[in-house]
């Protein structure tokens, strides 16, 4: 444990070097959130069901900080760790290469943290962010949507065979994702017959529902969601354990 | 009991055939090295015995363990540098040697490691500023951190200038000094005649010569070159001499090839009673790197000639 705390550490401690993955994990979110509240404000509107704007977005915006990290930092960075042999030489130590992964996974789950946390703050400091929901399930759905979307990045670290490639696919998942799903536009802007394709992308659930929880919306009425998610953390999982290579 | 002995592995890449029924071993306290070109499998042979490839077919056993059990055991008790090591992008000197200490379970100081390597002004620097050589160097810190039994030292001198090659041979003699085994890959035969006890020829996966430098080179049974400037015309008559194979001229001097059992001193005897002046004086016996040449079949000017009836000879 002590082994697994210390190689985390240093694991973080190496993301937070990486200039482009602090940018885009601790500054991009907030910087949505600064962004549309200042043009959409945070009134009641009819567009948003007369929700606020940012209080229907911000699941959104977090789940911009999710994808950031597990589904583009994750992947590119495993690749980057098997391609230039990284991975291979802790396999000549009595460290299990495993404890690599996972010092990575906990790193990016604390950066994954703070992320969320300088996007609330920022949201109830300057723009009255409210929750209607339970905080406690709303952390529950959080986390689902967290599970699959790092899931799915684990399962695009074992496909791709090279740094590069795992870099081409991130970017192919990422950007559709963001953008598609309702989390960087409100998915009420979206025409109906687009609305039919999001539901293809697994964060488009992960939205929605977070979205529903966060509303006071009974969790009852989410059930095709969590299934949804719950299959992709399962299915993605089994696939990443059985064809992952450490070369 | 070795420490490590390998019987009839054999490893293949899809239709190459990259070690192909190997078998040695080595003992406590020796310097093995491993001998051949590049995609000779030099570094195949490293990465089936630590089990980092998987055989086809054969056994390793390395101190006493098979690579593939007790990986967590083995790999404490053996130090590793591969010839092609990266390590994390952004990682500090002190954090990598850190992480590498906390793996094992008596470790050396890092920090001591480091001084003896000149490596101690750059303990809090980016392992990626680090030159070559001085890279080179921290990978034989870390392998050395947990107070191997075993090294195993894939092409460590390959790309160091030649102070910095002459600093790691003097270290791995202090290893030797310590009593630590020791196998390496090289392709610098002087490397190879400094410091192993023993060597191995591997030839497009095949082991084809094993045994001591000076076994190597006797058993090849190569000319020795007698190299010499003089004003005298013609030294044709040395070619009566018994055991004198050849007499060439060259540029400006002459080379005489005799055969290993001849008496050097005797040619030149023969020189001085005719009174012929000799202005500058070479003499060559065969080293490794010309057993290495003559056993790879290939010749002095880097041509193959196919395979050498000797070959035979020293295969044990």
């Amino acid at each position: 444990m002590r082994l697994f705390i210390k190689v985390s550490i240093v694991e973080f401690r190496l993301l937070l070097r990486s200039f482009v993955t602090l940018f885009f994990a601790l500054i991009f979110p907030p910087m949505m959130v600064i962004l549309f509240g200042s043009i959409y404000g945070n009134d009641p509107a009819q567009f948003f069901n007369n929700r606020g704007a940012l209080d229907t977005m911000l699941p959104g915006y977090l789940s911009i900080s999710i994808c950031v990290i597990g589904l583009m930092n994750l992947p590119i960075s495993i690749g980057q760790y098997r391609q230039r042999k990284i991975l291979k030489r802790y396999k000549a130590t009595p460290l299990s290469p495993w404890m690599i992964l996972g010092g990575q996974l906990f790193g990016s789950l604390i950066l994954l943290i703070i992320s969320v946390f300088l996007v609330l703050v920022l949201a109830k400091v300057v723009f009255n962010y409210n929750m209607d929901g339970n905080i406690f399930l709303f952390v529950l759905t959080f986390i689902l949507t967290t599970l699959s979307m790092f899931s799915i990045g684990f399962l695009v670290a074992s496909l791709a065979k090279s740094e590069k490639s795992a870099n081409l696919i991130a970017n192919i998942l990422y950007f559709p994702m963001i953008f598609l799903s309702g989390s960087t536009f409100p998915s009420e802007m979206f025409p109906e017959k687009m609305v039919i394709y999001t539901k293809f992308l697994p964060l488009t659930h992960g939205v929605e529902l977070m979205k529903g929880v966060s509303f006071g919306m009974p969790i009852s009425g989410f059930i095709p969601e969590i299934l949804i998610l719950a299959g992709f953390t399962i299915v993605c999982t089994v696939i990443s354990v059985f064809t992952f290579t450490w070369e | 009991m070795s420490e490590l002995r390998i019987q009839n592995i054999s490893k293949n890449y899809g239709q190459v055939q990259a070690v192909k029924n190997l078998s040695l071993s080595v003992e406590k306290g020796e310097v093995f090295g491993l001998l051949g070109h590049n995609g000779a499998g030099k570094t195949t042979t490293i990465e089936c015995i630590l089990g980092i490839k998987k055989t086809d077919s054969g056994t390793v056993s390395l101190l006493g363990m098979e690579p593939n059990q007790n990986r967590k055991e083995l790999f404490s008790r053996v130090g590793v540098q591969f010839q092609e090591s990266a390590y994390q992008e952004r990682i500090k000197v002190h954090e990598l040697c850190g992480l590498f200490t906390a793996l094992y379970a008596n470790p050396l100081s890092y920090k001591e490691l480091l001084a003896e390597f000149g490596l101690m002004e750059k303990e809090k620097a980016y392992v990626s500023s680090l030159s070559g050589g001085q890279r080179q160097k921290l990978t034989v810190v870390l392998a050395l951190i947990p107070d191997p039994e075993i090294l195993f030292l894939d092409e460590l001198t390959t790309g160091l200038d030649p102070q910095a090659r002459r600093e790691m041979w003097a270290y791995i003699r202090k290893l030797k000094e310590m009593g630590k085994t020791i196998f390496m890959t090289t392709h610098y035969m002087e490397e190879a005649e400094i410091l192993c006890d023993r060597v191995g020829l591997m030839r497009k996966g095949e082991l084809t010569a094993l045994g001591s430098p000076r076994e190597l080179v006797d058993s090849c049974k190569l000319d020795h070159h007698i190299t010499i400037t003089t004003d005298h015309e013609n030294l044709d008559f040395l070619k009566e001499m018994q055991g004198v194979r050849e007499v060439r001229k060259l540029q400006d001097a002459v080379e005489i090839r005799t055969s290993p059992d001849t008496s050097l001193l005797a040619v030149i005897r023969n020189l001085d009673e005719r009174k012929i002046n000799i202005y500058t004086l070479n003499m060559r016996t065969p080293n490794l790197d010309d057993a290495y040449l003559h056993l790879a079949g290939i010749n002095t000017d880097g041509i193959e000639i196919g395979n050498s009836d000797n070959m035979q000879g020293a295969r044990k």
